[in-house]
């Protein structure tokens, strides 16, 4: 993003194998502040093992890794710079979220008199300042979620990753962690986060990166990967019911194929690079003059799936 | 050490609340009671040294079923992830924490079963206390010994073991007769001083089993 800054993360060929499996193959990438990078790939593609690595929970591995120019095998300090919200993780159960935060928070070197009063905001930012004297065991899966990205935040790292933060949330939830995860990349944070739900991550990522079997396959912008792939725009046509076929589309110059998607919806599929405004020209005047009966015709863009089922040949999303 | 008393602070706190905890402090002290309306032929042991027994076998188990299984359980749910992430160095005093909360609160109930033992002794048997507080001390340091290898033994099967029940199994036969070796050989054999030979054996045995503990956690992966 600003490449003349110097990066708050650094990959650095990291190679992680397990048992003689690699997990991770050579990985190299560079985050700098204020950046979101969208973390995507297939399950067990080895985004968690490469966040693991990024947090300092597993110290095998061949390469380097800096936090704010802190090696994280060596350096005591690189702990203090980063916040991580697991996967996988649990509470303590007998604790209450303001208790757990409590602990987390003075492990995190925080100072006692402040403490109170941030556990209090950032429980208020997710969303959980009346269950802050609660028993996590009475805590559902959704308010674990939150309890978990507020213990994250609690230190005010100047990183912070989260593995797949949206998991277990309802609508509105979701909705607030992605303007969380805006407004902590706002206020000079770097975030990290994977997520299987692609359009969050297209929504609110200024970087994606593709990982599969261990290997980053791209990493770049969204607008960059879609343009990278040649993905062809869509025209997305609604007939009249009883109109049966719009064979006549199909002839038209930059039209690879015609698609019937519904009764009575039909996706053309542009040619990568065509220009699309040239190719609505050309349906509108085929309609027109064809007499066909049609309710809509849209442009639809390509999104990041088309993206992504390409860059990990369709495995599972 | 700061990291130290704050965890040790906290176990304290989770464990003293704990339903098996509940269980050790009114269930320990009450079999004191019950051991002298059963009158058991002790053949002239004291009572307080009878019950010395039982509260390092049953303290000593259940403090061991209590260690394995939270171990193993906190595992599986990756609760330590947490407190790894924000200092590298905190293993041990996580463990170390556990260890000591547990052995605490069990060694608490203990000294309550224990001085209702001796309580008893006094005031059904017409032993006076002069002639009860060295067997009090011996039964003690007995009882501690013994709890002492049991909990370091719960500690290493809840690292080792990822089953819960299949932890608390092998806690509730290894803990139980293991620690029995502190205990045993001085209350059997006439020439050796049980305090003595209990102590000796339990800070050696513990020692080594909580070296191994916490040379384990400190390469497991998490």
């Amino acid at each position: 993003m600003k490449n003349e800054e110097i990066p708050v993360v650094s990959f650095r060929n990291v190679t992680k194998k397990y048992k003689g499996v690699t997990a991770l193959s050579d990985i190299s990438f560079d985050l700098f502040p204020g950046e979101i990078m969208g973390y995507i790939g297939p399950n067990g593609a080895g985004k968690t093992t490469s966040m693991k690595i990024l947090v300092g929970l597993m110290k095998d591995f061949t390469g380097e890794v800096y936090v704010n120019g802190e090696n994280v095998l060596h350096s005591a300090l690189a702990p203090k710079y980063l916040g991580y919200m697991p996967q996988d993780t649990g509470f303590q159960t007998w604790r209450t979220a303001e208790h757990a935060l409590t602990t987390l928070g003075l492990l995190s070197g925080m100072d006692k008199n402040t403490l109170e009063k941030k556990i209090y905001e950032i429980l208020k930012r997710v969303g959980l300042a009346d269950v802050a004297d609660r028993k996590i065991v009475h805590f559902s899966g959704g308010m674990q979620q939150k309890l978990k990205l507020a213990q994250a935040l609690l230190h005010d790292p100047r990183l912070v990753i989260l593995d797949e933060p949206m998991n277990g949330l309802d609508p509105a939830s979701r909705y607030q962690m992605k303007q969380i995860i805006k407004d902590l990349a706002e206020s000079g944070k770097t975030v990290i986060f994977s997520s299987h739900i692609l359009s969050d991550v297209s929504d609110i990522a200024h970087r994606i990166t593709v990982i599969a079997k261990g290997q980053l396959i791209r990493t770049g912008t969204p607008q960059q990967l879609q343009e990278e792939f040649k993905i062809g725009d869509d025209i997305e046509i609604i007939v009249a019911p009883g109109v049966q076929e719009i064979n006549e589309i199909a002839s038209l110059q930059g039209i690879v194929s015609v698609e019937k998607a519904g009764t009575e919806r039909y996706l053309i599929h542009l040619t990568a690079g065509f220009d699309p405004d040239a190719a609505l020209q050309s349906v509108y005047a085929t309609i027109s003059s064809g007499g066909l009966k049609v309710r809509t015709v849209r442009l639809v863009r390509p999104g990041l799936e088309e993206v992504y089922l390409k860059l990990t040949g369709g495995q599972e999303k | 050490m700061k990291n130290f008393n704050l965890l040790l602070k906290d176990e304290l706190s989770g464990f003293r609340k704990s339903k098996v905890m509940v269980i050790l402090i009114i269930g320990l002290p009450l079999i004191s009671v019950l051991m002298h309306y059963f009158q058991p032929d002790t053949e002239g042991m004291p009572l307080s040294m009878l019950v010395a027994l039982l509260v390092a076998s049953l303290g000593g188990t259940l403090a061991s079923v209590m260690l394995a299984t939270t171990i193993v359980s906190e595992r599986n749910r990756k609760v330590y992830d947490l407190f790894v992430i924000r200092d590298y160095n905190i293993r041990t005093s996580l463990m170390m924490a556990k260890f000591v909360s547990v052995y605490l609160c069990v060694a608490v109930a203990a000294a309550l079963s224990i001085s209702l033992g001796v309580l008893v002794d006094w005031y059904f048997q017409d032993m006076v206390p002069s002639q009860l507080l060295p067997g009090v001390g011996e039964s003690f340091a007995v009882s501690m010994s013994a709890i002492a290898i049991a909990c370091s033994i719960g500690m290493l099967i809840g690292l080792l073991i990822d089953s819960v029940p299949a932890a608390a199994i092998l806690a509730i036969y290894a803990g139980n007769q293991l620690s029995m070796l502190a205990v045993l050989p001085g209350v059997m054999i006439e020439s050796i001083n049980p305090a003595l030979f209990s102590i000796g054996v339990g800070i050696v045995l513990t020692s080594c089993f909580l070296i191994a503990d916490l040379m384990i956690f400190r390469r497991k992966r998490l």
